[in-house]
C-alpha cells in the first residue's frame, strides 16, 4: 500500500532535483555611446532680464553614472510632473535614490560650443534597462587634462563664456566657477532605453533654460555687476557673491539632461 | 452460560450485541477533566488548536444483521465520520468494510448519532473522526457496553495538521480525529505539531518555518543573525511583511537599525517548541502589524512523552557543540518547564562563527475553574557571530575568492534579549478572555560590510549599527457566544517600544568617520478590533470584521535637531473568511484581508521640512502605512483521515508601498505590485508510522506599471518529506527541497537549487540517539543571491555596475545528538 506513495515521491524528487537547478544568469550589459551635446544652449531671458547666449562651456567632470528609475521612484516622478513642478519643494531630484546601472568612469573635460559639433565623451557600459537619470561629480582641471597653464579652465572646475544683453548694452562675460572636487550632481534627468544589441548615444546637454519650470541658468547673476574684464566684457571669479550663486545652481540638476541622441 | 443469542436494543427484542469500541471517545477523558477542573486544557494557545475532541452524546445502536447473527459472525466497521460544528453527523463512510451486512447497519446507525462538538480554543469546530463500531455477540447483555474502556489520551499532543490521534491502551483500536474546519482556518491555514516538528533537520527554531510550504529563508551571515524570508511573493527582508509571535509575544522589532521588523529567533530553545501555527495572508482579525504576507506563531511548552529531566550533548561537523538541560517535571503542564542551553559552532566557513547561551523557563502558575490559567514565561539569550556578508561571482569564478569565504574577517554581531510574559485564560459558559501582557529587553549590535570599498574607498564601507530597545505590551482577547451559531470576537493590542538607535561608517581600525544615524524615539501601537463569528448551518462558517491600528512615533534625531518629532498613523483593516463543506470529504474555502505594516519611526522625521531648506533636492515622501489587499481561494479533500489534499490560489495587491531607504535617507514610494499564485499539498499517513508530504508554490510577484518581476521571490518552490515514527522507538526524516529560479534585480536571475536533508534517530529507555544530516549530496548552492555593485579592491578603478553576488548555503554538514531523560 506504500509502496505507491514512495514510488511517486522518488519520482518527483528526481524531477524536482533536475529542475531546481536552473542556473543564475547574471544582467545583459552593454555599450553605448556618450557625447556632448550643445543643442541645450539656448539664448534666455534671466530673472533679472538679461538677454543671454552661452558660447561655449568648458567642465571638468567625473565618473558619470547612469540611472534607471527603477521601481521606487515612477509614483513620485509622475506626481511630480503632475503639479508641473512649480515651485522649488517638487522639483526633480527623485533620482537621489536611484539605481546605477550604467557607467562612465573616468576624468573628462567635457566642451560644449553653441553651433558646434559633437564631441564625444566615451562608451559607457550599462546593462539593459530604462533609464531616467545621470550623475556625476565636478573636479578640478588640472595638466592631467593635457591643459597648458594659460587654459582659463586649468585649476578650475567649469568656465563659461557668452553675451549678456539688457538695456542695449551687450557684455561679453567669462565666468569662471570652482567646485570643491568630489561634489557629486544627483538625478539629472535622462531619457533612454537601452537594450543589448540596439545602439545608442547619450547625448550630454547643458541645458540653458530649465526644462521644466521658469528659471534659467544664469537668474540671479547681474551681469553690470560683474568686474569688468577688459573694454566689452565681464569675469565672475570664485570667493564673489555671485560666483557662489552660479555655483550653487550649477551643483543642482535642473539645468542638465541625458538625451538621446544620433552619433 | 455463553449462548448464541445475540443481544441488542431492537423492538424485537433481539438484542445486538454491540461491545462498542469507542475508540471515537478516546481521549476525551483527559480533555474532560482538564475542563472539569474548570481551567483551559494544558498547553492551549490563542492559536488555532483543537482543545476539545467530539463527545458522543447520543448512541444510536444498530441493528445486528440477521444473518450474520445466524451464523454466529462478529465484526468490525470502520467508518469515516464527519461531524459538523453543531454536533450532527454530516456524513459517514466505510472505509474498512466488514461485509455480512455490517457495513450498511453501522452507518444507518452512526448517521444517527450526535455529538457534543470538538472546540478550537472554546469555539464549536468541524471535525472528521475515525470511528470502530464493533458487532458482538455478547451473552446476556442487552445494552451497549457503556463502560468501555475509560479513554485516554495518547501522550502526544493535539497537532499535526489539527489531528489528534488518540489510542485507547487496551484495544487495538487508534483514532484519527482531524479539524475539518474552524473559527479561524483557511485554505492554506496550517498547524505544525511535535511531530513533524521532531524530524525536521534544524540547528534553531528558525528552521522550523522551512516547514511551511512556500517558505525560503535566507542567512545574510552566520546564525545569530535575523534571517531573511521570502513568502507569498514577498521579500519580507527580515521581517517586514511577517508578523512572528513566540508564546503569544510579538517578536518583530519595529524600526529596528538593521530592518523594519527584525527578527532575531535564535532565543528560542528548538526542544521547547511543540508547535508552529502557520497563517498565511493577513485574514484572521487578530494578525496585526507586519503580518501582509502572513503570521507564524510558535508555541512553547514540552509534551508529555517528551517530559523529564533530560540532559543532550551535540557535537557536529564545523566543530558545532551544544549542550541542552530540559527539566520538565511529568505531569505537570506542558507549559512548565525549565530549559538551557549553550551552543557553538565555528560554521562552514570563514566568518561564519557563532556562540550563543540561553535559557527559557515557563510555568503554569495555577489552574482551575474559577480563576482560569495562568502561565508564566521568561527567556533569555546572549549570542556572537561572524558577518561574512556575500562573495560577488565572479570573483569566486576567477578565483580571487573562495565559495564559503569572506572578503572581511573583522566583521560581526552580538545578540543580547530578555522577554517576558504572563498570559491569563479562563472561560465562562460561551465567552473566553485570553490576556497576555509582556515586556523585554534587546540589544543588537552588527558590523558588516557588504560593499567593500565602493563608497568609501579610502576607509571602506564597514558600518556598525547598534541598538537598545525596550518593549512593553498587552493583548486581549475574547470571544462571546452570542447564540448558538453566533459568537463575538474583540481585541485589544497595545505594545510600546523605546528604541536608542545608531549606526556609524567605521575604518579597518572600527573607528567612526561618519554618523549616519543616531536617534531616539519611542513608538506606540494601539489596535482594536471586533468581529463575528457566524454559523448559519453546520455546512458553512463566516467569520467577518475589521481591526483598527494606530502608531504614534516620538522621534528624537540627534543628527537633524533638538526637536522631538511627532507623527501619528492608522488604517482600517476589514478581514472576511468564509468556508463552506458542500460533502464530506470537501471544504471549499475564500478570504479576504488587508494587511498592514506600520513605516519605521525614523521616517517619520520629515528631512528638509523647514521653511528655509534648500529645497534642490528631493526630500523624500511621506511616511504611510503600508497597506495590503490580499484574497485567498481553495479546498480540501479530505477522502480518509489518514489522506488530505489541498489546494489554494492567492493574491496580493500593493497600490502604494512606503519604504524607508536607509541608504539615503529617504521615505520612497514603491509602484504598485501583484503578487499571485497557487500552492497544493498533500499530506499521505498509509501507515501509522509514517508520513508522507509533499507541496508545491508558485509565485509570480510584479511591479504592475512595468512589469517587472519583484526581485528576490522564488517563482516556485516545492518539498516532498518522508517521516518515520516507530513503535520500536525509530524515527527517522528526509526532506527534498527544491527552490526554483529567482528573478533579481536589473534582469538577473539566481538559479534554483534542491537540497536533501536527512535524520534518524532511536530511543530506547532513556536513551536517544539521533543524527542530522542537512545537504546530504553535499551540493555547493547560493542560499541566497542578489545583484548589486561592491568593489572589494582598494583605489580605482571603481564599477557602479552591479553584480551577482552569492550567500553560500551550508555543505554537508552532520549533527550527531546523545540525549538521556530520566
Amino acid at each position: 500500500m506504500a509502496r505507491r506513495p514512495i514510488a511517486g515521491a522518488v519520482l518527483c524528487s528526481a524531477v524536482a532535483l533536475l529542475s531546481g537547478c536552473d542556473a543564475t544568469t547574471e544582467s545583459t550589459s552593454t555599450n553605448a555611446a556618450v557625447v556632448a551635446d550643445s543643442d541645450g544652449l539656448t539664448p534666455v531671458t534671466t530673472d533679472l532680464g538679461y538677454l543671454v547666449t552661452l558660447d561655449t562651456a568648458r567642465f571638468a567632470l567625473r565618473d558619470f553614472e547612469l540611472t534607471i528609475e527603477g521601481e521606487a521612484h515612477a509614483s513620485l516622478w509622475d506626481r511630480a510632473r503632475e503639479l508641473l513642478v512649480a515651485t522649488a519643494h517638487a522639483h526633480p531630484g527623485h533620482y537621489a535614490g536611484g539605481e546605477v546601472t550604467g557607467e562612465l568612469p573616468g576624468d573628462r573635460i567635457v566642451t560644449w560650443t553653441a553651433g558646434g559639433a559633437r564631441a564625444a565623451l566615451g562608451t559607457a557600459t550599462l546593462l539593459e534597462g530604462d533609464y531616467h537619470g545621470l550623475n556625476f561629480y565636478f573636479r578640478t582641471a588640472g595638466a592631467s587634462d593635457g591643459l597648458g597653464a594659460n587654459d582659463p579652465l586649468a585649476g578650475h572646475s567649469a568656465v563659461l563664456s557668452g553675451h549678456a544683453s539688457k538695456d542695449g548694452v551687450d557684455r561679453a562675460f567669462t565666468l569662471v566657477i570652482d567646485i570643491d572636487d568630489g561634489t557629486r550632481v544627483v538625478g539629472a534627468p535622462a531619457e533612454q532605453v537601452v537594450r543589448a544589441g540596439t545602439p545608442v548615444t547619450f547625448g550630454f546637454q547643458l541645458l540653458t533654460q530649465d526644462p521644466y519650470a521658469p528659471g534659467t541658468l544664469f537668474d540671479g547673476l547681474d551681469f553690470a555687476s560683474l568686474e569688468a574684464d577688459g573694454p566689452s566684457g565681464v569675469v565672475m571669479t570664485p570667493g564673489t557673491a555671485s560666483h557662489n550663486i552660479f555655483r550653487r545652481t550649477l551643483e543642482t540638476h535642473d539645468f542638465y539632461f541625458l538625451a538621446s541622441t544620433t552619433p | 452460560m455463553t449462548g448464541s443469542r445475540a443481544v441488542g436494543t431492537s423492538a424485537g427484542g433481539r438484542a445486538v450485541g454491540c461491545a462498542l469500541s469507542l475508540a471515537l471517545l478516546i481521549g476525551l477523558a483527559t480533555i474532560a477533566r482538564a475542563h472539569d477542573a474548570g481551567g483551559l486544557p494544558e498547553g492551549e494557545t490563542a492559536a488555532p488548536e483543537l482543545s476539545r475532541l467530539p463527545e458522543l452524546d447520543h448512541f444510536e445502536p444498530a441493528e445486528y444483521p440477521p444473518g450474520a447473527l445466524a451464523a454466529g459472525r462478529e465484526g468490525s466497521v470502520v467508518l469515516q465520520v464527519d461531524i459538523a460544528a453543531d454536533g450532527s453527523v454530516l456524513d459517514a463512510q466505510v472505509v474498512e468494510p466488514a461485509g455480512y451486512g455490517f457495513d450498511d447497519a453501522a452507518r444507518r446507525a452512526v448517521m444517527r448519532f450526535h455529538f457534543r462538538p470538538a472546540e478550537v480554543d472554546g469555539e464549536a469546530v468541524a471535525v472528521r473522526v475515525t470511528y470502530t463500531y464493533t458487532f458482538s455477540i455478547v451473552p446476556d447483555q442487552s445494552v451497549p457496553d457503556s463502560d468501555a474502556p475509560a479513554p485516554v489520551a495518547e501522550p502526544a499532543p493535539v497537532s499535526g495538521e489539527h489531528e489528534r490521534a488518540a489510542a485507547d491502551p487496551d484495544s487495538e483500536h487508534r483514532t484519527t480525529v482531524r479539524q475539518t474546519g474552524g473559527p479561524d482556518r483557511t485554505a492554506s491555514a496550517r498547524h505544525i505539531g511535535p511531530r513533524e516538528l521532531s524530524v525536521q533537520n534544524h540547528r534553531t527554531a528558525e528552521d522550523f518555518l522551512r516547514l511551511a510550504a512556500g517558505v525560503v529563508l535566507v542567512q545574510h551571515g552566520s546564525e545569530g543573525k535575523g534571517i531573511q524570508i521570502f513568502l507569498r511573493g514577498f521579500d519580507a527582508v527580515h521581517g517586514q511583511d511577517v508578523e512572528v509571535l513566540v508564546a503569544g509575544v510579538p517578536i518583530n522589532e519595529p524600526s529596528n537599525v538593521h530592518g523594519q521588523g527584525y527578527l532575531d529567533l535564535g532565543f528560542i530553545i528548538p526542544e521547547t517548541v511543540r508547535g508552529l501555527d502557520v497563517a498565511k495572508g493577513p485574514f484572521r482579525l487578530d494578525q496585526g502589524n507586519f503580518a501582509t504576507a502572513g503570521t507564524f506563531s510558535f508555541e512553547l511548552g514540552v509534551p508529555e512523552a517528551r517530559r523529564g529531566t533530560t540532559l543532550a550533548l551535540t557535537g557536529g561537523t564545523t566543530y558545532r557543540q551544544r549542550g541542552l538541560l530540559l527539566v520538565a517535571p511529568r505531569g505537570a503542564a506542558e507549559s512548565t518547564f525549565v530549559a538551557a542551553e549553550a551552543v557553538r559552532d565555528d560554521g562552514f566557513g570563514s566568518g561564519r562563527h557563532m556562540r550563543r547561551a540561553g535559557a527559557t523557563a515557563g510555568v503554569r502558575a495555577f489552574d482551575d475553574a474559577h480563576a482560569g490559567s495562568l502561565d508564566l514565561l521568561v527567556a533569555g539569550a546572549i549570542a556572537e557571530f561572524g558577518l561574512p556578508a556575500a562573495v560577488r561571482r565572479e570573483d569566486v569564478a576567477s578565483g580571487r575568492i573562495g565559495f564559503y569565504d569572506s572578503y572581511r574577517d573583522d566583521t560581526g554581531g552580538a545578540s543580547d534579549r530578555v522577554l517576558i510574559s504572563a498570559r491569563h485564560r479562563i472561560r465562562r459558559g460561551r465567552a473566553s478572555l485570553d490576556t497576555l501582557i509582556f515586556g523585554g529587553y534587546r540589544r543588537l549590535e552588527l558590523l558588516d560590510d557588504f560593499t567593500g570599498y565602493l563608497a568609501f574607498p579610502i576607509e571602506g564601507d564597514r558600518k556598525r549599527q547598534a541598538q537598545t530597545a525596550w518593549t512593553g505590551g498587552a493583548r486581549l482577547r475574547a470571544r462571546i457566544g452570542l447564540t448558538e451559531r453566533l459568537a463575538l470576537e474583540v481585541g485589544l493590542d497595545g505594545q510600546i517600544d523605546r528604541v536608542d538607535q545608531r549606526e556609524t561608517r567605521v575604518d579597518a581600525d572600527h573607528r567612526s568617520f561618519q554618523e549616519v544615524r543616531d536617534a531616539e524615539f519611542v513608538q506606540t501601537g494601539l489596535a482594536a478590533f471586533a468581529g463575528l463569528l457566524w454559523r448559519p448551518s453546520p455546512r458553512w462558517r463566516v467569520q467577518t470584521g475589521a481591526r483598527v491600528d494606530a502608531f504614534h512615533f516620538g522621534v528624537h534625531d540627534r543628527l537633524l535637531d533638538a526637536a522631538r518629532h511627532r507623527a501619528t498613523l492608522g488604517a482600517v483593516s476589514p478581514r472576511l473568511s468564509v468556508g463552506w463543506r458542500p460533502a464530506g470529504a470537501w471544504e471549499l474555502f475564500c478570504a479576504y484581508g488587508r494587511g498592514l505594516r506600520s513605516p519605521e519611526a525614523r521616517a517619520t522625521v520629515r528631512v528638509g521640512s523647514g521653511a528655509d531648506e534648500d529645497h534642490s533636492g528631493f526630500t523624500g515622501g511621506r511616511s504611510a502605512v503600508t497597506t495590503s489587499d490580499s484574497v485567498e481561494a481553495g479546498l480540501r479533500y479530505t477522502p480518509t483521515t489518514t489522506v488530505e489534499l489541498g489546494l489554494a490560489a492567492f493574491g496580493t495587491f500593493i497600490a502604494h508601498e512606503s519604504v524607508f531607504d536607509h541608504v539615503s535617507g529617504l521615505n520612497l514610494e514603491l509602484t504598485a505590485t501583484r503578487r499571485l499564485g497557487a500552492e497544493a499539498w498533500a499530506h499521505v499517513t498509509p501507515v501509522e508510522w509514517l508520513d508522507l508530504r509533499a507541496d508545491l508554490t508558485l509565485t509570480d510577484a510584479r511591479f504592475t506599471g512595468s512589469g517587472h518581476a519583484v526581485p528576490g521571490s522564488p517563482r516556485w518552490t516545492a518539498s516532498l518529506a518522508a517521516a518515520v515514527h516507530h513503535a520500536s522507538g525509530l524515527r527517522a526524516g528526509a526532506r527534498l527541497v527544491a527552490i526554483g529560479s529567482r528573478p533579481l534585480a536589473y534582469g538577473a536571475t539566481a538559479g534554483g537549487y534542491a537540497l536533501l536533508d536527512v535524520q534518524i534517530g532511536y530511543r530506547t529507555g532513556p536513551l536517544d540517539l539521533a543524527l542530522q544530516i542537512d545537504n546530504l549530496t553535499g551540493r555547493r548552492y547560493a542560499e541566497g543571491e542578489f545583484n548589486f555593485a561592491s568593489d572589494w579592491d582598494a583605489g580605482p578603478p571603481r564599477s557602479q555596475i552591479p553584480s551577482i553576488h552569492d550567500f553560500a548555503g551550508a555543505p554537508r554538514t552532520a549533527r550527531l545528538t546523545l540525549a538521556i531523560t530520566l
